[in-house]
């Protein structure tokens, strides 16, 4: 019934992004809203329908239902197709007992039935978690090039930031001979990006022996990987080399979105080779207001813009009314800036309002020794109260 | 809803000739982002019809790129959905249709198989927010033969038809408009209801006696014998017949009262998806009063403009009063003022170009100035 596919994708989007704190309150991280139209799990369902993988397993668990309807059946992505397609695969119960996925590897051995539907000889493992371009074929094609059993793709981190990840050690032949995960002392620096490719009949040998191990966490970096290399299988690094950015933490999230704006990044959205494709409603071009002052920034459709914007990503339908003041500010869908109010260096969730004259954030220059100074979240359908202060740093969950 | 669409997409090419030369009316660029069509699309779509017909003549390649399937619009359906008519000529009709009763006599078979009992007959270039289910509620409770939708307006344009209502909205003379003339008038504004079965057999008469015209050859000729309803369209609305009415209505966007009734008062406007990025502002930009498409990179000033997808304008470049279409690109110190461009045109670096309100300078497709 479901036609054979070579290699399908199975994206871990169940994770709740606990260090988004409020951005991710009600919904899970791959569903934050980033880059003025686009939400992150947009980059890794693009890549897999720009490399030709038409067959995606998406696995939700936490808050899924903003996930879910954002997704729907993948048409923005192209994924609406005869054969293939993007599957949504919560938790779910099998006979007379079911469990929430226990981690990523047990994500996966609980999904076995769903990818043995398509009999493939490749599953490529991803997560909803990173910003980034890239070619899923090429690493296949290195994958069966290298005869490998498992492929990781890596990227070269600076040598003072590798202590931070999980770090392959390679020979020439880009065999990992030693995985060592936050090494103090790293001996490489090429880092492990969370994609791997494998060869789907090993996966299911080791995800079958690694469900009935008691001591594993189930999960990939820390158990299946590391025991597929004491049983010397063979595993390649697939060098990746362009931008990949976390956006696990409101700092990250707030550099990879300023990021666009910096014409020096390799961030580009614009490639016509490589669209971002996403899922937004059809709203009219957004209207330039005749007290607007809008500078390096991107603006989206159906705004209105009509007071003073600069450094900044704003969303979709988004109102900032004459004299307010936004700057290096992420203003997500819907959000309210109203007349003087000045919002600097802040994430604005969805809907949120800054009544006239409220203040939110400051300029880090304003804070010459960094202490005190951070981006501050006002959290999605927040009221921030006329003449209210919202210190930098500090995030609002709810109003007052 | 009982009814079904039928839609012709060239009628008043000729009015609007500077832009339809490679396109039909109906595809013209309008606002920014969307085409002609999507107007009365949106608004049948909206009032539940989901069975529309297009009647096309010529240029229509990038309507059918523009539509593809429907899907925009949710009209990739099993039950009705979009069907696009290129002419072909049938029966003793040996060349392309010479006006609307030819063209639905073409379509014949198709109207036959239908089996909605309503018809809403339109142009495409009427861009409004109609409430069609209303229309059509008052056409039934009215027991009319024809309901016409209109427009009171300040002024009569050329080729515009003038209604006349009795106080129960009865339409008692039509006339075509011969010149510009300042009167406060009611004017048609090409949009129809009228059931679909003797709809059939008034185009099969046409056909057998030789009659072409729609508004000519049945309303005028039968207005004694008929009831034709008015219904008035309080919002705003404009039917674009001339290049000057198609500036007047761009600019009108710039008005958020208009912007808010077209776009968020009966339902969406639908526009095929492009998947572009954001607009992107440069450190010097400088735009006012404008209204900004996706894909653009803004880095001059713009004021009281119109600005589509894809548009460049560098640094210095000074845009004002001007509609700049599709992947325009105007360059270093350009100034443009009442300019139409049409799309991919460039304008090259310290060109000056301008144009008066009345009579705006258009810039056809793909030119290089």
């Amino acid at each position: 019934m479901f036609p054979k596919k070579e290699c399908i994708a199975m994206l871990l989007a169940g994770g709740q992004g606990s260090r988004l704190y409020v951005l991710t309150k009600d919904v899970a991280k791959p569903a934050v809203p980033f880059g003025g139209k686009y939400r992150i799990i947009d980059f890794p369902l693009s890549n897999c329908v720009n490399s030709g993988i038409d067959t995606v397993g998406v696995l939700t668990q936490y808050q899924p239902l903003e996930l879910n309807a954002y997704i729907g059946n993948g048409q923005p992505w192209d994924f609406d197709r005869l054969n293939g397609g993007v599957y949504i695969l919560p938790p779910y119960v099998k006979g007379i007992a079911g469990e929430w996925y226990k981690g990523t590897a047990n994500a996966i051995y609980q999904n076995q039935q769903f990818i043995e539907q398509f009999h493939p000889e490749y599953v490529l493992i991803l997560s909803g978690d990173h910003i980034y371009k890239m070619d899923y074929k090429k690493m296949l094609a290195f994958h069966k090039e290298k005869n490998a059993d498992c492929t990781i793709a890596v990227i070269d981190v600076p040598l003072e930031e590798a202590s931070r990840f999980g770090i392959m050690n390679t020979m020439p032949d880009d065999s990992i001979y030693e995985f060592e995960e936050k090494p103090k002392n790293p001996k490489s620096t090429k880092a492990s990006m969370g994609i791997y490719i494998f060869n789907w009949s090993k996966l299911k040998q080791y995800l079958d022996m690694d469900e009935g191990d008691r001591k594993s966490s189930k999960d990939f970096g820390k158990d299946v990987i590391p025991k597929m290399m004491a049983d010397k299988q063979r595993m390649f690094a697939y060098g990746y080399n362009g931008y990949w950015k976390d956006v696990g933490t409101i700092e990250s999230l707030w550099q990879a979105n300023m990021d666009i704006l910096d014409c020096h990044t390799s961030l580009n959205l614009d490639d016509p080779n490589w669209k971002i494709y996403s899922r937004s409603p059809v709203e009219p071009p957004h209207f330039v207001g005749k007290s607007a002052k809008i500078s390096d920034s991107i603006v989206t459709e159906g705004c209105y813009i009509n007071g003073e914007v600069s450094l900044s990503i704003i969303f979709r339908s988004v109102e900032i009314e004459k004299t307010a003041f936004v700057k290096g500010s992420i203003i997500m869908p819907g959000a309210y800036i109203k007349k003087g109010a000045v919002v600097k260096y802040a994430i604005v969730a969805e809907d949120a309002i800054i009544e006239e004259g409220a203040i939110v954030g400051g300029n880090p220059e304003d804070y010459p020794s960094c202490e005190g100074w951070g981006i501050a979240v006002i959290g999605k359908g927040v009221t921030i109260k006329s003449g209210q202060i919202v210190k930098p740093n500090e995030m609002i969950e709810f109003s007052l | 809803m009982n009814a079904m669409g039928v839609l012709f997409s060239n009628i008043h090419d000729d009015e609007l000739k500077d832009l339809t030369q490679n396109r039909t009316t109906a595809s013209v660029p309008y606002g920014g982002r969307y085409r002609l069509i999507d107007f009365i699309l949106s608004n049948l779509v909206n009032a539940g019809i989901f069975n529309v017909a297009i009647i096309t003549k010529t240029n229509y390649h990038s309507l059918m790129d523009h539509l593809e399937t429907g899907k925009a619009w949710d009209l990739n359906r099993k039950n009705g959905g979009l069907s696009i008519f290129p002419p072909f000529a049938c029966n003793s009709l040996k060349s392309v249709y010479r006006g609307k009763l030819e063209a639905l006599i073409g379509i014949k078979k198709f109207l036959d198989n239908a089996k909605e009992e309503y018809i809403v007959l339109s142009d495409c270039n009427v861009v409004c927010s109609l409430d069609i289910k209303d229309i059509i509620d008052k056409h039934i409770s009215s027991g009319a033969d024809i309901t016409v939708v209109y427009h009171s307006s300040a002024q009569i344009c050329e080729h515009d038809l003038v209604l006349k209502l009795d106080k129960n909205e009865w339409v008692y003379d039509i006339s075509i408009a011969l010149k510009e003339l300042s009167a406060p008038s009611n004017i048609g504004l090409g949009v129809y209801i009228i059931k679909r079965e003797p709809l059939v057999k008034i185009v099969e008469d046409a056909y057998a006696h030789g009659y072409i015209d729609f508004e000519r050859e049945y309303l005028q000729k039968n207005i004694n014998s008929i009831k034709i309803c008015g219904y008035e369209n309080k919002g705003y609305s404009t039917a674009i017949n001339s290049i000057s009415e198609y500036y007047r209505a761009n600019m009108d966007l710039l008005k958020s009262v208009v912007r808010k009734e077209l776009f968020y008062k009966n339902g969406n406007i639908y526009t095929k998806v492009k998947d572009t990025v954001p607009a992107k502002y440069g450190v010097n930009a400088n735009v006012k009063n404008s209204l900004i498409a996706d894909g653009t990179i803004i880095e001059g000033n713009v004021e009281n403009s119109i600005i589509f997808r894809g548009v460049k304008i560098a640094e210095g470049a000074c845009v004002k009063n001007s509609i700049i279409m599709q992947a325009t690109s105007i360059e270093k110190d350009a100034q443009l003022d009442y300019v139409i461009t049409d799309k991919n045109v460039i304008i090259t670096e310290g060109r000056i170009l301008a144009g008066v309100e009345s009579y705006p300078t258009v810039i056809s497709k793909d030119s290089i100035v």
